[in-house]
């Protein structure tokens, strides 16, 4: 029982201080990268939703702390992207192969930004500041697509990590049978 | 069938709104210091980590760029001669811009040293957001409105909100960060410097009778309230002057580069 909790604590404060600092001081593209969600993915298929959710909203708790945005955009985003992934790792990629994983992180990514800039400009206007609708900005979709990209890219590797690890995942091809 | 778990989404969202609730009735206030004070050591070297692997990956692609430099000036090596006594030339002014620039003790400021645990992470919708969280919040005198500079005294952002234990300011290369400006050495306010695309600094409203060259040296006026005259922006690059206009403006390139910022001081009045 106590294992758990150190182990959660772990997990919890180690992701944040990855995503909020080593991450940003990564040259300017790797900024881009989200090692949260990444996380997030392995984490629902690794050790279930209820686990999951406990490291999550925990990281999403600290980064509400750090943040000078409203108060728990951040946990809020990251519990409905995560009930999200959820919902289609159990009824459409119930095979966890490579491909569902590449999926998945390109939806999650996807929602997360949507859901986090949603949000943000949601209580822009609430606070009377004066912002530009974000989907219609260049930058928010070039700057997805790089987000996407770099996160794609950090699935692929722990996938193979996480496959020679553990026999939870399904190989990255599928072999036919030869009859 | 399609399977979804509505009951825990919804027990898990009143318990965030519930968190959201007591976070703006202030009760997880003393809860949220303790938490940036116990994660101070970890987040300060982790951004000292990331910002290593940044600059030596900054440093790489100098050296791939300085060796292609090197093959073109071997072919001008007269270009070469002239350049480099212009560039003795400059570092002499630069020496004695550094001299000068001993700030904080001699001008007997009162500041507070703090580390940058964040770079632009949070820049969510707002477009070419260059900011900077740093760890000393309201708790050790900071507010909003303060000059950030670094160890040579030259201002490098100002605060722009602050919570107990840390703050956020934005670089003087982000469009948010406006200030009043002169050429070092005029009295009066020339005109207000602001960002420009996250790279740059621009200055505008200089009236068209001051006559601005490059090379000069932009500093701060000394107006606002809080920032202290004569603070380091940058190095005028070009002069923007057409005659049928009111004002002139000017492109500033800051003298410091502002990617790999680690430690800053925060310049109490």
């Amino acid at each position: 029982m106590h294992y758990k909790i150190f182990l959660n604590i772990f997990f919890i404060v180690s992701l944040f201080a990855l995503q909020i600092s080593f991450v940003s001081g990564l040259p300017d593209f790797f900024t881009n990268l989200n090692v949260v969600l990444v996380f997030m993915l392995f984490a629902l298929v690794m050790i279930g939703l209820r686990s999951s959710l406990i490291i999550l909203m925990g990281v999403g708790l600290l980064l509400d702390v750090y943040s000078f945005s409203f108060f728990g955009v951040y946990t809020i985003t990251l519990v409905m992207v995560l009930f999200f992934t959820n919902f289609l790792l159990v009824n459409f990629f119930t095979n966890k192969s490579f491909y569902a994983f590449l999926v998945l992180i390109l939806i999650s990514t996807f929602f997360f930004e949507l859901f986090q800039g949603f949000f943000l400009y949601f209580f822009s206007i609430l606070k009377n500041v004066s912002v530009d609708l974000f989907v219609f900005e260049k930058l928010f979709w070039l700057g997805l697509l790089f987000k996407i990209f770099l996160n794609i890219f950090l699935t692929f590797i722990l996938f193979y990590f996480t496959n020679f690890l553990s026999q939870k995942l399904k190989p990255a091809f599928l072999i036919r049978d030869k009859r | 069938m399609v399977k979804f778990r509505p009951k825990l989404f919804f027990i898990v969202m009143a318990v965030v709104g519930l968190l959201i609730f007591f976070h703006f009735l202030g009760i997880l206030n003393p809860v949220e210091k303790a938490i940036v004070f116990a994660l101070k050591p970890f987040t300060n070297s982790l951004y000292s980590a990331g910002s290593n692997i940044g600059r030596f990956y900054q440093n790489r692609e100098d050296r791939d760029f300085l060796l292609n430099q090197v093959n073109i000036l071997e072919q001008e090596k007269n270009q070469l001669l002239k350049e480099n006594i212009q560039l003795k030339f400059l570092e002499e002014e630069n020496k004695e811009l550094r001299q000068q620039l001993n700030f904080l003790e001699e001008h007997k400021f009162k500041y507070v040293l703090a580390n940058v645990v964040s770079q632009g992470v949070f820049s969510g919708i707002e477009k070419n957001e260059k900011m900077i969280i740093i760890d000393k919040g309201s708790s050790q005198g900071v507010f909003p409105g303060l000059p950030l500079v670094n160890s040579e005294g030259v201002i490098i952002g100002k605060v722009f909100e602050v919570k107990d234990g840390i703050s956020k300011a934005y670089l003087i290369i982000d469009e948010r960060c406006k200030l009043a400006a002169t050429i070092q050495g005029e009295e009066e306010t020339l005109g207000t410097t602001e960002g420009d695309f996250g790279l740059t600094i621009r200055m505008g409203f200089i009236p068209q009778t001051k006559n601005i060259l490059s090379g000069d040296v932009v500093v701060t006026s000394g107006l606002e309230n809080n920032i202290p005259k004569g603070l380091i922006l940058g190095r005028v690059i070009q002069v923007k002057k057409e005659n049928n206009d009111v004002w002139q403006s000017a492109v500033i390139e800051p003298v410091v580069d502002l990617d790999n910022i680690e430690i800053v001081s925060v310049i109490i009045p």
